[in-house]
């Protein structure tokens, strides 16, 4: 699994604002419109704010990852997103400010969880969340996830 | 089902253990439906060869009484004056019949108590007062000199305690079914210390097919019941016979034509058999009488010929060692049919087994005496032609010849004789089978009509096979849980449901790579892990369409849903080929 690979070519949005959760999740799923991989862009959205309306992935430390399986994908593709201010999200309210959104495909089951594995054993270092949280610009961004 | 509180919670590092160890053991050590089954084949078995013991010990003891004498059969009956040689069966004919008379009377369940029809038509369940007051019928009729086998009663006991033990644990169908075919396996096999027959038996006389799914738990409990008979019964064969030699191959042709006269004289002995139930049935005597008036006849012929008393294992075991003239011979066979057919005809429970066993020795033995005057230069044995008529008449009258072959071979260990025996048994099924259609067994379940076996079949649904599922996790289940839910099942999938409806199926080995990532307890649900294309049964599909699901998914179990995807149970693959293995007919046409 070429995790980095995915995070490479992901889209970023640096240091947006956003009324709430669903149209923070809008903003970021945007970012993948263009994505050839992508049969239905607002198919995609729906498949995730779905699967976040029934349990918000929150990894903890202002860090949230919407993801979803969905058929109208036809690979793993992911986008980025920074906040600024934080925005709440969840029933509990958590405070987040970074967004790690990404969908696969229904039969990717092994590969989604692997990236997920993944992603969340880089973020729960400290030292990486503030990286993320200071990097400048897309490059810094992603330089931060190595 | 796991509360929300539980879903939510952590998996902790005990429990990460746990299912670490669950992944291990269950790449290795796989605990499935197989080995449940043969848990389940190794207890019957035992209980089998434990039943057979204990009958046996009863019928000596009552035998004793009645006769006064704790000698066998023939030389009880040959020691008591006339008077009581036909006294002796007579009681015994009526204490059997009084008790298959009371047993009607008080008997609630409508189920049938016949094993097979349980086992090849039936839900596998036997009743157990039927079965019992049956067996106690049986008791009083081979205790007291019916021309009768033990082998039925033994049987009965053996898969009655193979049904109750299903029925206990709510077996599904097909599984039911197994464990008392693997009952009447014990029985045979611990009857006769012949632990392949007893195997073979179930197999090619009750299911009517060969398929390793089947023959595997008969024949575990066919063996552990005649190793529980062992310490009591000995090791060494029931028939044990003189060395025989097969010296030349033109020693073949007379064996060719003692299996056909074995065929000719098997088809004669099952319309005697059947004609003898018609005559008594004719008389329309009370059910309590007609035991009585058999076991009158029996008594009465043993006035002349105590030989015909009991089941004729001695008289085998004679004609094997030391047969007498052939003209005693032929009386004594002649007596003995006419006492097998008043016994069978009177609705004595038991078998005609061992009965069938003696007529092919005695039978063969006059024919080899015949051949041996015929070509005195061949040196032909006449003892090896009663042995080999023995395998032929049993072959075709049972319709069974697999299971004679071998069961000849368990009985007496002479392997010289074996060719002869195939050849014989071989000719004598074929012409048996041609001369008169039915065998021995297969008139038990004719006789309960085709009318009835074609709604069995009809009934067979996937629906009858099924098993509940404890382990459905709702879709919001946390990774957590999913991970504690492997940890109480011992199968390799759960399979989950959203609204009520089944959504798809999470493999343990998605997940055993990352149960230490307790980051994801937050981030992945159920529904994340599911593969929604893991196949799943319609409850309306017929059994050859079920197996064709299992045959192209490779899974071992199912989850089964009714039209609007409402998961029901699961059914695994081992009950539906149980099933279609004892159907006597195609899968196709189950519905």
């Amino acid at each position: 699994m070429d995790f980095l690979g995915f995070l490479h070519s992901a889209p970023l949005l640096l240091d947006f604002t956003a009324d709430n959760e669903r149209s923070a999740l809008a903003m970021v799923a945007n970012l993948l419109r263009d994505n050839p991989a992508i049969a239905d862009h607002q198919r995609l959205f729906e498949a995730i704010w779905e699967r976040h309306c029934l349990q918000p992935p929150l990894l903890g430390n202002g860090i949230a990852l919407p993801h979803a399986r969905t058929p109208v994908v036809t690979n793993i593709v992911f986008a980025l997103g920074r906040c600024k201010p934080s925005i709440s999200f969840g029933p509990d309210g958590q405070a987040v400010k970074l967004i790690f959104l990404y969908a696969s495909p229904p039969a990717l089951v092994t590969q989604s969880l692997a990236v997920m594995a993944t992603l969340a054993s880089r973020l729960k270092d400290p030292a990486v969340v503030a990286g993320l949280l200071a990097a400048r610009n897309d490059r810094d961004f992603k330089q931060c996830l190595h | 089902m796991t509360s929300p509180k539980n879903q939510l919670a952590a998996l902790g590092p005990l429990a990460r253990q746990l299912v670490r160890l669950r992944v291990w053991m269950g790449g290795r050590f796989r605990i499935g439906d197989l080995q449940a089954t043969i848990f389940w084949a190794v207890l019957v078995g035992l209980l089998g060869g434990w039943i057979s013991i204990g009958f046996r010990e009863a019928t000596d003891w009552l035998h004793g009484l009645l006769t006064g004498s704790p000698e066998g059969f023939v030389a009880s009956f040959a020691a008591m004056p006339w008077w009581r040689r036909l006294l002796a069966p007579a009681i015994g004919g009526l204490l059997a019949g009084v008790t298959l008379y009371w047993g009607s009377r008080i008997r609630g369940r409508r189920n049938s108590t016949d094993y097979m029809e349980a086992v090849a038509i039936g839900d596998g369940n036997l009743p157990l007062r039927a079965s019992l007051i049956k067996s106690v019928s049986a008791w009083f009729s081979g205790s007291s000199g019916a021309s009768i086998g033990r082998e039925g009663p033994l049987v009965q006991l053996a898969a009655l305690a193979g049904s109750l033990i299903g029925r206990w644990l709510d077996f599904p169908l097909s599984r039911k079914r197994q464990i008392v075919a693997c009952g009447a396996a014990a029985g045979i096999a611990s009857a006769y210390n012949a632990p392949v027959s007893g195997a073979i038996f179930v197999v090619e006389i009750v299911l009517g097919s060969l398929a390793m799914e089947t023959f595997g738990p008969l024949i575990i409990s066919s063996f552990v019941a005649v190793f529980a008979t062992r310490p009591f019964l000995g090791p060494d064969a029931l028939y044990a016979a003189p060395s025989f030699t097969f010296a030349h191959n033109r020693e073949l042709l007379p064996y060719l034509g003692l299996g056909v006269i074995c065929g000719i004289g098997a088809a004669g002995f099952l319309r005697f058999l059947k004609s003898s139930k018609a005559v008594f049935s004719r008389l329309k005597l009370p059910t309590w009488a007609q035991p009585a008036l058999g076991g009158a006849i029996v008594g009465a012929l043993a006035i002349w010929y105590p030989e015909v008393a009991g089941n004729g294992k001695s008289l085998v075991f004679g004609v094997l060692h030391h047969p007498g003239t052939w003209q005693v011979l032929a009386m004594i066979l002649l007596f003995k049919i006419v006492a097998t057919g008043a016994t069978f005809g009177s609705g004595a429970v038991g078998g005609v087994f061992t009965p069938t066993l003696f007529v092919g020795s005695a039978l063969g033995y006059l024919v080899g005496t015949f051949a041996s005057q015929c070509l005195p230069s061949w040196n032909l044995d006449p003892g090896a032609f009663g042995l080999v008529g023995m395998g032929a008449f049993l072959a075709s009258a049972t319709g069974a010849p697999v299971m004679a072959i071998v069961m000849l071979f368990e009985l007496t260990l002479n392997d010289h004789i074996l060719l002869p025996v195939v050849l014989a048994s071989l000719s004598g099924y074929y012409v048996c089978r041609a001369l008169y259609p039915h065998s021995l067994y297969e008139n038990a379940l004719s006789r309960k009509g085709s009318a009835l076996v074609a709604r069995h079949l009809a009934s067979l649904r996937l629906l009858d096979l099924l098993r509940d599922d404890r382990h459905l996790l709702p879709a919001t289940a946390s990774f957590g849980a999913a991970a504690r839910q492997f940890l109480q099942s011992s199968h390799d999938h759960l399979y989950v449901e959203e609204d009520g409806r089944y959504l798809g199926a999470i493999a343990l080995k998605d997940i055993s790579s990352y149960l230490d990532r307790q980051e994801l307890e937050s981030l992945i649900i159920a529904r994340d892990l599911a593969h929604e294309d893991h196949p799943a049964l319609l409850s309306t599909l017929s059994m050859a369409e079920a197996l064709g699901t299992f045959a192209t998914s490779g899974f071992e179990r199912l989850p089964v849903m009714d039209r609007s995807r409402k998961m029901l149970g699961v059914v695994t693959k081992s009950d539906v080929l149980l099933l279609l293995a004892g159907n006597p007919d195609k899968p196709g046409q189950t519905r």
